[in-house]
């Protein structure tokens, strides 16, 4: 197994690194001064060519690949970043995986750049993850089609300029997708709050336009949805790896410094065993994470991924809390946006047992 | 110990459920979700007030002391009727330290206070923990001096929770510097409103407000000081037992969460079916309200064994340890069960279960240390319980 980076690849997870240390410290987090520091992410994000890893640069971007996405996303989910960035690129790999040549040289430029973003509109109340039970519709209308349904908890909805909804189309029933414009007649949308801070809202479509430019690719998009989406998977996964490394060192820190009779909290043989379980499960997690990434196969590479990762940082955040006593525990601390993020994260694109159904299949059951 | 309610348990437990239709109405228990300990709405003092009239405030004292003489069992059935419902909590004022009042306390302090326990005008806000004295309470540097008819307090407490809103500060607080460890701490009882205490507030994860509270030159009189003097050790560990069976005892909401997610199961829909057409929704489900059953048999051997004039330690210990684990599992599984909109906030008002599910995977890591940790409490379980030796390695406690 081969898992060395390239000194260009180190490079970019140092910079990155440095990066977040400075305009996203964990020092801002649940501050006044987080919106700010968001914005300030944001704007380096955008302005220095990070939306554009991933994209060959004659289609406008800045080169690399799934493994410097993955560096990426891992350094996002260790400074528990604002999911904007996240949800950008993603959508962005829903386009390219799903756009004609045409459509693509016209949109991926703009998205790589920053100039504008996109987010993904999947999930529905009812419909989270299998596509046929998708219940908004697609009518053609002759001049175009016309959207209509509801979508919930749609990330970062409220600042992308555009969605990418997932609709069945009229007549042939085909799984297809349209590029949206945030502002387009007919589309509502409605900030919700949830169990984390990143911004999520409902969207309902009451008959809302799209001409035929605006169709991604053709035909039904089934199959490449579910390619796309095991890549989102593995991003996931790989955030939340990230995470689960974060919360070990605030845990090692934590039990190393505070001391109780006397001793550090970590002498104790019960705290150790907390701290060696969280180390345990991030070793099986990091490799899965790893091995969805760099694999070309389907389904179950990502579900395994995405399943370790999720119970490994759910366990690793409610032992964190365990070790870190009272002081993990007040909004000052960092620990509890980790643990927001572990359950937010475990179940979006499927939890625990939607990727075991996922692994059961791959196993010809 | 008997698995049914006797029919005397089976009137009373009627007789609270009727007080709930009644007194306990929607705006109440809105009102309960929206302040989360940051104190008591009016809606609440009156809920509380009609729970004074009752007397069930004095529910287990002796009737000496105005008490009902009623069992621990009685209590457990109040305490879990009232957490079914979504009531406002059962105070450990009432259930903790009053009981400790009476049996140690002098007859200046029981004159001083239980009254006004009882009435519901005085609330205790806990104050042991301290920034440096977490699980080594005995560690605890906050002094009290004698100075002729008063004690001068001095020192923080942090981690108090209700200081804001309680009457009285119930402290624990080193009297004698000469004696060891455990030997020189007494308890002692602050009106809030003395010169001296400043209270900082510290908001936590939950939303739950707790507090740091800095004592300078704080004078009481000499009857404030509960009981004996340098005896507070054994009273407080005397009162942990009994707050741990309590703490341990909140499976009244946990059967609430099962209740609801079993009703939301039978609704919603998720990719085609209704969730409790799912198996992996089924067992879990059914496991959960397993865990439940075996959380409050365990609760009721422990009021079964008050009930007996034994000190729940063992029992207690093993039921905290085991139900406030199932609450973190209850609010896991659940919200795993329930999919992407289990992570609505219970800020809005379409969360399922009333947005008690994600509010309780908040509230779930504080159980597990506060009270005394898991930890320790299975180094109790092991080495008080099941008699093995203590680890070899210098642990000081
Ligand atoms: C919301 C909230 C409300 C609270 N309300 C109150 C209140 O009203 N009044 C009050 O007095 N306190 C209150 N507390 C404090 C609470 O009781 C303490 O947090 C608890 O006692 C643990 O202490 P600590 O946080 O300092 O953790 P530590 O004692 O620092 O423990 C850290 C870790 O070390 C482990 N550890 C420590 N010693 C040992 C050992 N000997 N063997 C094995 N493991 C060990 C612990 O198990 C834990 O995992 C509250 C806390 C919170 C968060």
């Amino acid at each position: 197994m081969d898992l060395s980076l390239t000194p260009e690849q180190v490079g970019l997870s140092e910079t990155l690194q440095r990066l977040l240390a400075d305009l996203y410290p964990a020092a801002v987090l649940s501050t006044d001064e987080e919106p700010r520091a968001a914005d300030r992410l944001w704007a380096e994000l955008t302005g220095s060519g990070w939306l554009g890893v991933g994209v060959p640069e004659e289609l406008g971007g800045s080169g690399g690949g799934a493994i410097e996405l993955a560096i990426i996303f891992r350094h996002l989910g260790r400074a528990v970043a604002p999911s904007r960035y996240r949800s950008a690129v993603l959508a962005r790999l829903l386009v390219r995986a799903l756009a004609r040549d045409d459509q693509l040289s016209e949109i991926l430029p703009v998205l790589s750049a920053g100039q504008q973003t996109a987010t993904v509109a999947y999930a529905e109340d009812g419909a989270e993850n299998d596509p046929d039970h998708m219940a908004t519709v697609a009518k053609h209308d002759g001049a175009g089609w016309r959207l209509s349904g509801a979508k919930a908890l749609v990330p970062d909805a409220s600042s992308a300029d555009f969605l990418i909804v997932a609709a069945r189309a009229q007549y042939d029933g085909a799984l297809a997708f349209f590029r949206v414009n945030r502002a387009a007649p007919g589309l509502s949308i409605t900030d919700r709050q949830i169990f984390s801070r990143d911004p999520y809202s409902d969207v309902v479509l009451s008959d809302v336009p799209a001409d035929s430019a605006a169709r991604l690719g053709s035909g039904d998009s089934t199959a490449t949805y579910l390619r796309y989406r095991d890549s989102a998977t593995a991003l996931t996964a790989m955030e939340m790896v990230g995470s689960l490394e974060r919360v070990h060192e605030i845990m090692i820190g934590h039990v190393t410094s505070r001391t109780q009779f006397g001793v550090p909290v970590g002498s104790f043989q019960a705290v150790q065993h907390h701290a060696a379980d969280v180390a345990i499960a991030l070793a099986g997690a990091r490799l899965a994470a790893w091995k969805a990434v760099v694999s070309h196969d389907q389904g179950r590479p990502s579900a395994i991924a995405k399943a370790a990762a999720g119970r490994a940082l759910r366990n690793a955040t409610v032992l964190a809390h365990q070790v870190c006593g009272g002081m993990g525990y007040t909004t000052e601390s960092p620990l509890h946006r980790y643990s927001e993020r572990a359950m937010t994260y475990e179940i979006l694109l499927g939890g625990w047992d939607y990727q075991l159904e996922r692994v059961a299949v791959s196993l010809g059951l | 110990m008997k698995f049914e309610l006797s029919d005397q348990q089976q009137e009373w437990q009627a007789e609270v459920r009727d007080f709930l239709r009644h007194h306990l109405t929607d705006a109440v228990r809105a009102e309960v979700i929206a302040w989360h300990g940051h104190g008591h709405g009016p809606r609440t003092r009156d809920f509380y007030k009609a729970v004074a009239d009752r007397n069930w405030t004095a529910l287990t004292w002796p009737a000496s002391c105005g008490g009902m003489e009623r069992g621990a069992i009685d209590q457990f059935i109040l305490a879990e009727e009232f957490e079914y419902a979504g009531a406002p909590r059962v105070e450990m004022t009432w259930t903790s330290l009053a009981p400790l009042l009476i049996r140690y306390g002098t007859d200046a302090n029981r004159a001083l206070w239980l009254e006004d326990i009882r009435s519901g005008d005085i609330l205790f806000a806990l104050g042991y923990s301290e920034s440096e004295a977490g699980t080594d309470l005995a560690s605890l540097r906050t002094t009290a001096r004698r100075d002729g008819d008063e004690w001068v307090i001095d020192g923080e407490k942090t981690w108090n929770t209700g200081a804001h809103f309680a009457t009285h500060e119930w402290l624990a607080v080193r009297t004698n510097a000469e004696a060891r460890r455990h030997r020189g701490i007494s308890l002692i009882v602050v009106p809030i409103g003395a010169p001296g205490v400043q209270t900082y507030p510290i908001l936590t994860w939950s939303g739950v407000r707790t507090s740091r509270v800095v004592f300078t030159n704080v004078r009481v009189p000499a009857d404030n000081l509960v009981g004996e003097v340098d005896r507070g050790w054994a009273y407080i560990t005397g009162a942990l037992d009994f707050e741990r069976a309590t703490i341990g005892g909140h499976v009244g909401s946990l059967r609430r969460l099962v209740d609801g997610l079993v009703q939301y199961a039978g609704e919603q829909k998720r990719d085609g079916r209704l969730l409790r057409d799912d198996p992996a929704v089924r067992s879990g489900l059914a496991e959960l309200a397993l865990d439940v059953e075996l959380a409050g048999l365990m609760g009721l051997e422990v009021a079964d064994a008050i009930d007996r004039g034994q000190i729940p330690t063992l029992p207690g210990t093993v039921q905290k340890v085991f139900t406030t684990e199932l609450r973190t599992k209850v609010a896991d599984v659940g919200m795993r069960l329930l999919g992407q909109t289990a992570l609505l906030s219970e800020a809005e008002p379409d969360a399922p279960l009333g947005g008690f599910l994600e509010w309780t995977y908040r509230w779930a890591p504080v159980q597990r240390f506060g009270g005394g940790t898991n930890e320790v409490m299975r180094d109790i379980i092991a080495q008080r319980g099941l008699g093995l030796p203590r680890a070899a390695r210098g642990q000081g406690r």
